[in-house]
């Protein structure tokens, strides 16, 4: 094999671990992406579904403070919940879509809301617009905040079990990115180790393998230079010097150098010998 | 190719520059004749004392590789 073939070989080999390296951390980069989207849908969930739960509390704030004769400001937190709740339950209904557990319970949870709270609600105002004796008035009344309080701390435990699930998710999706992330810093570390040992190991076994041979030329033509054609010391070198490369066609015509030189001499000596 | 341009080829495969004059001596010594001159059927005597004078010259390993050589020729059409 040629030099240049062996040299691009080698580069070559480098460059495949390049990439390798290049590709394992890229996948692992994507995946951690990948993580980093799931973890903010689920901390928009978590958001939302806790946006769900202050309505909800603010709701029954609002009733209470209706049934306390505050009216106006009672209405206006109800009012406000309402506003604050609606996008909410959309965004939950479309993102739990998918999650058959967590839709089963904020559906329970928009059940509870539209027929015990908002039933609740709506006889709280019946009543307190009523005629009925005061002491009855303010008894039913208060079996009406009851059923509220109960409804709203019912879907106050479901919605705290959506959010604890989405917060889990959350540190889940950390967790596997964290994973991922050291992957690659233990992959990077060992591509860059195992990179320089291979150059090295290359740069060395190359070098050798290019600049022996040579040396041992560079050897025989030295002593050839001085008058020394024994045959010997080409002879072993045509053994010793095999590398399949540019360098063996060195030695062939370095061979058949010292064969001329050789054999002029041994002609000329012959010419001069007397017949 | 004449048959003294083939040998001449296989001689400077191992000797080199030094194949032209060492063919000529050869052939003028041993087969009494001009290198211009040589046969096919020369072959076989230019081969043994090609062997002879460079065993002598440089080594036999050489005078093998130059016998080898030139009586592969004889196959050559």
């Amino acid at each position: 094999m040629k030099i240049r073939r062996k040299l691009l070989l080698s580069y070559l080999l480098i460059v495949a671990l390049f990439v390798a390296a290049g590709a394992t951390i890229t996948y692992n980069t994507m995946k951690m992406a990948e993580l980093q989207n799931t973890a903010r849908h689920q901390l928009e969930i978590n958001n939302n579904a806790y946006a769900y739960q202050q309505g909800l509390d603010q709701i029954q704030f609002g009733t209470l403070m209706y049934a306390s004769d505050n009216t106006t400001e009672g209405e206006r937190i109800i009012v406000a919940s309402a506003d604050t709740m609606a996008p909410a339950e959309t965004f939950l209904l479309d993102a739990l879509k998918n999650n058959s557990a967590l839709i089963t319970e904020f559906n329970d949870v928009v059940s509870l809301d539209k027929n015990q709270i908002n039933g609740a609600i709506s006889n709280v105002y019946s009543l307190y617009m009523g005629n009925e004796s005061s002491a009855q008035k303010y008894l039913d009344i208060w079996g009406q905040l009851t059923t509220l309080m109960s409804a709203v701390t019912q879907a106050d435990i479901k919605l705290a079990h959506v959010r604890s699930v989405t917060l889990a998710n959350v540190e889940q999706a950390n967790a596997d990115a964290q994973s991922y992330a050291n992957i690659s810093l233990i992959i990077a570390i060992a591509f860059l180790a195992l990179i320089t040992v291979v150059a090295a190991v290359l740069a060395v076994v190359m070098g050798k393998r290019i600049t022996e041979p040579l040396k041992k030329l560079a050897n025989i033509a030295h002593k050839v230079s001085l008058g020394d054609l024994n045959q010997r010391y080409y002879l072993k070198q045509n053994i010793d010097i095999k590398t399949g490369d540019e360098i063996d066609e060195l030695v062939d015509a370095f061979r058949r150098m010292v064969n001329a030189f050789r054999m002029t001499e041994s002609l000329a000596n012959e010419a001069e010998e007397p017949k | 190719m004449t048959v003294e341009q083939d040998c001449l080829a296989v001689l400077a495969e191992e000797l080199g520059p030094a194949a032209k004059a060492f063919m000529t001596r050869q052939c003028r010594n041993h087969l009494n004749k001009e290198p211009a001159q040589l046969q096919k059927s020369d072959i076989d005597e230019l081969a043994k004392w090609s062997y002879a004078g460079v065993q002598l010259a440089i080594g036999a390993q050489v005078a093998e590789n130059i016998k080898k050589g030139l009586l592969a020729l004889k196959q050559k059409a």
